[in-house]
């Protein structure tokens, strides 16, 4: 391959993807707020409305939004090519998806039907531009990359998560339809909290523990079935939970909740191996979180077998679990590494207009320093510890929510900090030249 | 015949192979070329690269998974060797 006349186009400008991941430590110290607003009582139900805004300020304000940040990033470091039309749509997705998870979040704590609109449509046509602006991308074939096939099993998961939940939000906003949703409640949740977030973890994994940490690159065949089992299993269990209980049926959800879990264990363990056998072992932190999301994946996978179909409180452990402990672990050790690399990156660009700088570009371990990372591991390890006890110690949830709370604050620190960084070297290789002049 | 300076940046995680082809670029002389061994196609690289005058071939390895070649597209003799070097 010889790139002339490719014209590569890698590198988005450096606020598409931040503004996103800059939003995101927001939304979790919205979250822990709630858990303080709200104390003990977050845990009594489910159908609470604080434990339904706590999902979603989690699921929407933080994950959905670092996610759609990093497509804008990945997507052109892997193909070469930005995606569409980016720079004009992403000053109106990321306004519709904040106002879409405030209005959603406050609908569920102050149930008046104009908030459910506002979230049904900022967050529908938020996501609808998100759609558009990835169409050309997940319907073109490129060569066929491991990220190009994982983003479209993502993109159906997502897509069939959020449809069941504007279909959910439309019941909520015209009660007189007589809608059922809690029925599809739990089909909602499963595709939501184990399909995507397993999927999208995957597609973490598979492109940034190879690149930062050096480990033997993922299996593409087996990442490439694994996705489309898994999402073809959850398709299959959905259908089970639709269908009237009867023995034989009984028989099936149990045989095929055996599969599932021999899929999530596998994809655990390869991981976990992979990142054992690193080619250069040099001490890294922001591994941790990979290691704890990896770990809490399994924990998960144990715990519903002990307990399904046992008390509430098994329930809020194991959303704890997947959310808290799988993907916020990940994304937070993700972030540690990525914005970083794009701020180097940036520099790296400038510099290279302006010959002697190099020596200007800090290096990715001063953007955000080991120091900073050992603290918001240490945060979030104790904050999902204390969160997990908090069900059964109600009392400890002021502790947990106080964590959270510096957990988020630490993480939105790390980030500003960073830019700070970067403004301050753009500023210096820009003027360099103008140094350098000797005053007579 | 061009003197090939060779790189491997295979076991390096970002951005150190980023840091060593661009301290190896500002000390290219006339006449030479870098062969850099990499596990990944390292597109942002290129990208840069080219933008600020170099030229880029991206070839798959033996000792590795890609060999990229590069050399300054004003060096009229790298240039005419580079560019016949087999792509695959």
């Amino acid at each position: 391959m010889k790139n002339k006349g490719l014209s590569l186009n890698t590198i988005p400008p450096l606020f598409i993807p931040l503004r996103f991941f800059l939003t995101a430590p927001l939304f979790g110290i919205l979250s822990a707020l709630l858990i303080l607003y709200h104390g003990p009582e977050i845990w009594t139900s489910r159908w609470q409305s604080g434990s339904l805004a706590l999902t979603h300020l989690i699921t929407i304000g933080f994950m959905l939004m670092v996610m759609i940040g990093a497509l804008f990033q990945f997507i052109p470091v892997m193909t070469g090519r930005l995606v569409p039309g980016c720079v004009r749509l992403v000053p109106l997705i990321h306004p519709l998806l904040i106002v879409g998870a405030l209005s959603l979040c406050s609908a569920f704590l102050v149930p008046i039907p104009v908030l459910y609109w506002l979230a049904f449509i900022s967050l529908g046509f938020g996501l609808l531009l998100f759609a558009l602006s990835l169409m050309r991308l997940l319907v073109s074939v490129f060569d066929n990359q491991l990220i190009v096939f994982l983003l479209r099993i993502l993109f159906a998961v997502l897509l069939i998560t959020i449809g069941l939940g504007l279909f959910m939000l439309l019941a909520y906003g015209i009660p007189e339809l007589g809608i059922s949703f809690r029925h599809y409640t739990d089909i909602h949740a499963l595709w939501g909290m184990v399909g995507w977030v397993v999927l999208l973890i995957m597609a973490i994994s598979s492109q940034v523990i190879p690149m930062f940490y050096v480990t033997p690159e993922f299996s593409v065949r087996y990442l490439k079935v694994l996705s489309f089992v898994i999402m073809v299993t959850i398709a299959l269990i959905s259908l089970l939970k639709l269908m009237t209980v009867s023995g034989s049926i009984v028989q099936v959800r149990e045989v095929i909740n055996i599969i599932f879990s021999c899929e999530l264990t596998f994809f655990a363990l390869y991981t976990l191996y992979l990142i054992n056998h690193r080619k250069r072992k040099i001490p890294d932190v922001t591994i941790n979180s990979f290691r704890l999301a990896l770990i809490s994946l399994l924990a998960a996978i144990a715990f519903w077998w002990l307990f399904k179909g046992g008390e509430q409180r098994f329930g809020f452990i194991l959303a704890i679990i997947l959310l808290y402990g799988l993907a916020l672990s990940a994304i937070v050790g993700m972030l540690q590494k990525i914005v970083p690399f794009i701020i180097y990156l940036h520099l790296q660009k400038l510099s290279l207009k302006h010959p002697g700088t190099i020596s200007l570009i800090p290096s990715m371990k001063k953007i955000i320093t080991t120091q900073i990372s050992q603290k918001q591991f240490v945060l979030h390890l104790l904050s999902y510890l204390l969160l997990l006890a908090s069900v059964f110690y109600t009392q400890l949830i002021w502790f947990a929510g106080t964590f959270m709370l510096l957990n988020f604050i630490w993480l939105g620190f790390s980030l500003v900090q960073s830019v700070h960084l970067f403004k301050r070297k753009q500023t210096q290789i820009q003027t360099y030249p103008e140094l350098e002049i000797p005053s007579f | 015949m061009p003197k090939e300076l060779l790189i491997d940046v295979s076991e390096h995680e970002p951005p150190k192979p980023f840091d060593e082809v661009t301290k190896l670029i500002s000390q290219l002389k006339q006449g030479e070329y870098i062969r850099m061994l990499h596990r990944k196609k390292p597109l942002p690289l290129i990208q840069l690269l080219e933008e600020n005058g170099y030229q880029c071939k991206v070839n798959q390895g033996q000792e590795t998974a890609w060999e990229i070649i590069i050399w300054n597209k004003q060096d009229s003799l790298v240039n005419e060797y580079c560019s016949s070097l087999v792509s695959s």
